[in-house]
């Protein structure tokens, strides 16, 4: 055990070592500069060079990448571009809360809703439980999340005016963004959950657990469901980290002041180091969501172990 | 030892009346109708799926319509009419117009010309990237399998919504970069199919008779391994492309994908969203577009698994 984790802990070290150094090329390698004199002629370009030299930019490029990395390990992901008062990690520290509010929630209500779904379309297999949540489940992977966004908030914020539609203050405000996040993950792990419990719910154990006279109840929810949870523990990994981190849509949509609507401003400004902070900041976040999600299913299922 | 078999001449001593009536089987060994084919089979089983053919014949007419409507509309998708602003739906403008009197009809006719261009053509690189680099890690395993699939590993350990925003602002926001951007990742599904089907199939007696007779690498791939590993890559590349038309409407709608004037439909639905309340018709319109499309891409990509591989249906 130990040793599967340690090995996936460094598999998780080289992507984001990886991750980082791409990251640092790709925004050096931008054509156009936000301090270029080409961009800013109301500005002597005596000055631009000076507000250049403070941000180290007039290095060489590797001696550049050396500094970001002491930077990087103390901590301090930067200044921005944009706002020159404000470090990235002031602006991350500020907005994360609110996503990770609103995601937390909805990757709650993902489960919430979508194992039981799932779990219900596979024990009535073919009765209309199952169709109800297989529609739904399509539906659900077919609608875009900026159209169901839209939609729910043209009928209930728009036409029927019971929700509001703008900002975060008060728990009514939770309940469209919620919605809107947990849409598309409620229809993945339903169909999900319904595909490997039918798979589970034909094994032999279970054969074998309804001749021992196990209650339906206990087959199902102790022996079947125990098994077929794995994929939806993989898909957990990925989902945590995509909506905790803030959706992009949703949240520029119902002007959540988070963390994914920053990002959007920011790459519409082109403020390179804050656009940069955050890519490193989600993507560490991503990589360790799916370490976790890697080592709770190694526990869950010790043949992953085996197998990898 | 002769085997005491009842000769010709017994069976020609019976009468007559021996014979069962009415059936003449001396043509039971016959082969009445035409050998089919896989692919044959696979049309059949296809025609079958009412969804996935109903997915089928709206892609159909919305790619004929996006050709041909705008050759012959009256309307352009940048010219402006504004004493016709922000119209509903009449037999002058089908969907109605938008804030600059544009026609909205017009407009998510060329929403559609983008939308399948970068489905298809997204599609169609990532099934090229994803055959040639899951083939080769496939076939020829080993360590260059490891190098590859860790290369994977790295590729997919984050979000792709995040190369596809780092390549847009790079190359700017025009169609070409956007299907750049999602040839970014978008292989790797088709690439692991590929993978799993040749290291699977590699060991099949017709390959080692392949290359017994003196058959290169590249013709093994081609002309063995890929076809008879088709289906199931036909089926992931057909996922590829609604979720290519996806993403580029998403990133429209946030702003990052293509610009106005250019038309596509995350960007229509993006432009209605500020007057949504007062208009819904503008909104309405480029949303179901999106949507009837992403239903039919889906549709036909169950249907194409089911007729594909049908143990796989449930």
């Amino acid at each position: 055990m130990l040793k599967y984790i340690i090995k996936r802990l460094l598999a998780g070290i080289v992507t984001a070592v990886v991750l980082i150094t791409v990251a640092f090329f790709m925004m050096h390698a931008m054509p156009g500069s936000p301090f270029s004199p080409a961009e800013q002629k109301n500005v002597p370009p005596e000055v631009l060079e000076r507000i250049a030299a403070s941000y180290g930019l007039d290095k060489p490029v590797m001696e550049q990448y050396v500094t970001f990395w002491q930077q990087l390990l103390h901590g301090n992901l930067g200044v921005s571009y944009k706002k020159t008062d404000t470090s990235v990690n002031s602006i991350i520290g500020e907005h994360f809360p609110s996503s990770a509010k609103v995601g937390g929630i909805a990757v709650l209500m993902s489960l919430i809703i979508g194992i039981p779904l799932g779990l219900l379309a596979a024990v009535y297999r073919g009765k209309f439980m199952d169709g109800f949540s297989m529609v739904f489940a399509t539906i659900g992977i077919s609608i875009p999340v900026f159209v169901i966004s839209v939609l729910l908030m043209y009928l209930f914020a728009g036409v029927l005016n019971w929700l509001p539609s703008f900002g975060l203050t008060s728990w009514r405000h939770y309940i469209l963004p919620v919605a809107c996040l947990s849409f598309n993950p409620i229809a993945y792990i339903a169909r999900q959950t319904r595909s490997s419990m039918l798979e589970a719910l034909q094994q032999d154990y279970i054969r074998t657990a309804r001749a021992k006279g196990v209650g339906e109840l206990a087959v199902v929810a102790k022996h079947a469901l125990k098994n077929a949870i794995t994929p939806v523990v993989t898909y957990l990994g990925p989902l945590v980290a995509g909506l905790l981190t803030g959706s992009f849509v949703v949240e520029n949509l119902f002007a959540v002041p988070g963390i994914g609507r920053y990002f959007v401003r920011s790459v519409t400004d082109r403020d390179y180091t804050m656009i940069m902070g955050i890519v490193i900041f989600y993507g560490l976040f991503v990589i360790i969501c799916n370490l976790v999600s890697d080592i709770l299913l190694a526990i869950i299922d010790p043949r992953v172990k085996l197998s990898k | 030892m002769p085997l005491n078999i009842p000769g010709r001449d017994v069976y020609d001593a019976l009468p007559d009346e021996m014979c069962v009536p009415g059936i003449d089987d001396s043509d039971a060994d016959e082969i009445v109708r035409p050998s089919t084919t896989y692919w044959h089979d696979v049309w059949q089983r296809f025609r079958r799926e009412p969804l996935a053919m109903g997915g089928a014949i709206v892609i159909i007419i919305m790619a004929i319509a996006c050709i041909f409507v705008p050759m012959f509309s009256q309307y352009s998708y940048d010219g402006m009419d504004l004493a016709h602003m922000n119209n509903g739906p009449s037999w002058q403008h089908l969907c109605g117009t938008d804030q600059m009197g544009r026609d909205q009809f017009i407009r998510i006719m060329y929403g559609a010309r983008i939308s399948l261009t970068i489905g298809i053509v997204a599609a169609a690189i990532n099934f090229l990237i994803g055959v040639v680099y899951g083939g080769l890690s496939g076939y020829i395993g080993g360590s260059l399998d490891m190098v590859l699939m860790r290369i994977v590993d790295i590729l997919t350990s984050l979000p792709s919504l995040l190369y596809v925003l780092l390549v847009m602002l790079i190359f700017g926001s025009n169609v070409f970069s956007v299907i750049l951007a999602l040839c970014f990742t978008s292989w790797i599904g088709t690439a692991r199919v590929v993978r799993s089907e040749v290291m699977h199939l590699k060991h099949s007696d017709y390959v080692m008779a392949a290359r017994l007779s003196g058959a290169s690498t590249g013709h093994l791939l081609w002309s063995h391994l890929v076809p008879n590993a088709m289906g199931p890559i036909i089926v992931s590349t057909a996922f590829l492309i609604p979720n290519a038309i996806f993403s580029e409407a998403f990133l429209s709608f946030l702003g990052i994908g293509i610009r106005a004037p250019m038309a596509s439909w995350g960007t229509l639905a993006n432009d209605a969203i500020p007057i949504m309340a007062q208009y819904p018709h503008q909104m309405l319109f480029p949303v179901a577009a999106i949507c009837l499309t992403m239903f039919s891409f889906n549709f036909i990509g169950d249907g194409l698994r089911d007729a594909l591989d049908p143990r796989m249906k449930k």
